[in-house]
């Protein structure tokens, strides 16, 4: 689950249904696609309310000349003219919106489903859907402007990109995108040195994009990721650990990981060995927890080997406060990936105790191939942990 | 209580109550306030389309239309 994507979602959903942002608190808790399936659902709820009538008042302005569905729309206001439109034909409701001032047509945007107006987008001229988003972009609108993007030529997109100057503005039309595949593309659209504007933003305390960029960062594809993630990491250490502390915060770790994960080798070095990870225990237990619920055991395990030896001894520390269950599904990720070293070192700074309990689950592993066996006992000793594999009977 | 209001929001949304399932696992409270709050934005819908249509439209055919509303469920 994409926590910051199901934010976004959740900010949707209540504009949708007229309520306040903070009305339905428990709608954060819920995940992503299912937020949006209920989106969806209203949607259709909202449309499908008297819609006989919208259908006929649209039969009606479909006889009608342009130019006296013009005022029509502008006494309806933009709620009816959306419904009415939204039941029009593709061809004849565009020849209408071009004589729409922007600014109405942007009031109109966000009483529309944009999958039910597919047709009608596509035929809006391109100077057009530019001037309508710069006014949702004016009216601070981002989470209507998001929800036409997928809808959007790769034409009209660019020209946007191109039209909008302030890539603040860019980030917050992008956290509330419907389709986070497409991130990827959008972004390369920018030229790089906006690319790197934008997520230099992460600097400027006094806007708060830290949600706007690392949901970008989480969003894109691998490549985008450590291209990103590489440009703020390599911010001062001051940066990064405001960064973590929102992280923590508000508890992203499940998207913050594949992007730690993707960094470049020097970054990698500098943020594993941040004094915040060392010192806070609550920060490597929620990281712990997060690389178990999300599965990440493989991404986070290398990185040991990147710490230094007081942050590897509180890694060590808190890995042993992780449930079995934990323990064992970790030890699984390192038979997959051939992840001993990371993990053998892991567990010889652990007490005695939580050794043995590693090596009790080693030991159902044993059988599964002799090589494997004889390799990992070998490890295992040269870690000084043959007293803990003898108690599981492991020679 | 609380899965009789999930079923009530899945009917009111017209939708298999197993296509919302993240849903049932909401407080009873929570559902209830949900529910009404949809309930809330139907309703505001229909406000805005009658004021609308009553600011707008001229005497015979907003009587027409208007009555057609006030019949609709």
């Amino acid at each position: 689950m994409n926590t910051l994507a199901a934010r976004a979602e959740a900010v949707k959903l209540h504009q949708l249904l007229g309520a306040d942002a903070t009305s339905l608190p428990f709608l954060a808790r819920l995940p992503e696609t299912q937020l949006r399936r209920l989106r969806d659902a209203v949607s259709e709820r909202l449309f499908a309310q008297d819609q006989a009538l919208f259908r006929r008042l649209a039969a009606v302005a479909a006889q009608l000349p342009v130019l006296l569905v013009i005022p029509l729309c502008r006494a309806f206001g933009p709620m009816l003219s959306a419904r009415i439109v939204g039941e029009m034909p593709a061809k004849r409701a565009a020849a209408c919106a071009v004589h729409l001032p922007a600014d109405f047509i942007a009031r109109i945007c966000v009483h529309i489903d944009p999958r039910r107006a597919r047709d009608l987008i596509g035929r809006i001229p391109v100077r057009q859907v530019v001037s309508i988003a710069l006014k949702l972009v004016e009216n601070g609108d981002y989470p209507t402007a998001g929800r036409f993007v997928d809808f959007l030529s790769d034409e009209a997109i660019q020209a946007v990109l191109d039209t909008v100057p302030d890539e603040a503005d860019l980030l917050r039309i992008a956290f509330y995108v419907d389709s986070r595949n497409r991130l990827d593309h959008l972004i390369r659209m920018l030229p790089e040195a906006r690319r790197r504007k934008a997520v230099l933003l992460v600097l400027d305390e006094q806007s708060d994009l830290l949600d706007e960029i690392l949901s970008l960062i989480t969003s894109v594809g691998y490549s985008l990721k450590r291209e990103l993630g590489d440009l703020a990491a390599a911010q001062d250490v001051a940066v990064i650990a405001r960064i973590i502390h929102r992280v923590q915060e508000q508890g992203l770790w499940g998207d913050l990981l594949p992007v730690v994960a993707s960094l470049s080798e020097a970054n990698l070095r500098k943020v594993a060995n941040l004094p915040i990870l060392r010192d806070d225990p609550q920060v490597l237990d929620s990281l712990l927890l997060a690389a178990d619920e999300h599965e990440l055991w493989r991404s986070i395990l290398p990185l040991v080997e990147m710490l230094d030896d007081t942050t590897r001894n509180a890694f060590a520390l808190a890995a042993t406060r992780v449930g079995p269950a934990a323990i064992k599904r970790a030890a699984h990720a390192v038979l997959v990936g051939e992840l001993w070293e990371p993990m053998l070192d892991l567990v010889r700074r652990m007490p005695f105790d939580k050794q043995c309990e590693f090596a009790g689950v080693l030991n159902g592993f044993r059988g599964v191939d002799p090589d494997l066996d004889r390799r990992i006992a070998a490890r295992a000793s040269a870690h000084g942990l043959s007293p803990a594999l003898a108690s599981v009977g492991i020679a | 209580m609380s899965a009789q209001i999930f079923e009530r929001v899945a009917a009111n949304l017209r939708r298999p109550a197993d296509t919302l399932s993240a849903l049932s696992g909401l407080a009873s409270e929570e559902l209830e306030a949900l529910d009404r709050t949809i309930e809330e934005a139907c309703k505001r819908q229909r406000d805005e389309v009658t004021t609308a249509l009553r600011r707008a439209l001229p005497q015979p055919l907003r009587s027409l239309i208007l009555g057609k509303l006030a019949g609709r469920t």
